[in-house]
């Protein structure tokens, strides 16, 4: 399975709506979000969200090692 | 977070996570070690310390938790949390309960629409009905008498609606086929 982010050229960076999103709640939804920018970019708040969103649901030993 | 730290060392925040997620693993002494240190690096982040205080309360070690609640504290006075995790650890030693009690009236008085106002309620009323419990020697219990009048005025402030149909009908007190003695 192959996982993309579509970015429309003058669109709002996902990883804005990501971290927006992240302030209310942590969903399956936004994690599989922050899943996606993890394959794609080495970016340290996106590695510290998404563990933080894999740990919020339950997944705490893959939040360690990702 | 391991790839986090590898991007950047000094993303403080990942070392909190990382301790946070070893404390939830119930993995306490790795969790009191990443949490020491980040609390090395940041003497001054209230989050810190709240998370390495926890730690410690959840391995059982409440004496070393508490200077770090207590400096959690004085760090975030506004935020309710640290407040009722400092009451929670004095409430775990005998010697401290009296503060316990001062720290759970304190959440209650100063975040009244708060969850945790609402469990500080509960734990003061159960610390009320324990105090009342206890043999009294001579005369009355100031604080029992506090107690119950404070439980009184909870229960005349509870909305009719709210308290919903009684449970129970009023049932005949004479059994049936049995002649009253009251003429």
């Amino acid at each position: 399975m192959v996982r993309v982010v579509a970015v429309p050229q003058q669109g709002i960076d996902p990883k804005l709506i990501c971290l927006a999103c992240s302030a209310t709640a942590i969903s399956k939804t936004l994690c599989l979000g922050w899943e996606a920018m993890y394959g794609m970019v080495d970016d340290s708040d996106i590695c510290f969200n998404y563990g933080v969103a894999l740990s919020e649901l339950g997944r705490v030993e893959e939040s360690l090692v990702r | 977070m391991n790839k986090c730290l590898k991007l950047d060392l000094s993303y403080d925040n990942a070392a909190i996570a990382i301790g946070v997620s070893l404390s939830k693993l119930k993995r306490y002494d790795e969790a009191e070690v990443v949490l020491k240190a980040a609390a090395k690096i940041q003497p001054d982040n209230a989050l810190v310390k709240q998370n390495l205080a926890a730690t410690l309360a959840r391995a059982g070690k409440y004496m070393e938790a508490l200077p770090y609640f207590r400096q959690a504290a004085s760090l975030a006075p506004d935020n309710p949390a640290v407040l009722m995790g400092l009451a929670h650890c004095l409430d775990s030693m005998d010697a401290h309960r009296k503060e316990a009690l001062k720290v759970y009236k304190n959440v209650v008085k100063r975040f009244p629409d708060s969850q945790f106002a609402e469990d500080a309620k509960q734990i003061l009323n159960r610390a009320g009905q324990a105090d009342l419990r206890k043999v009294v020697d001579d005369g009355y219990r100031p604080d029992a008498v506090e107690y119950m009048i404070g439980a009184m005025k909870r229960f005349t402030e509870i909305r009719v609606s709210k308290l919903g149909v009684w449970p129970w009908r009023s049932r005949r007190l004479v059994r049936p086929g049995w002649k009253s003695t009251i003429h």
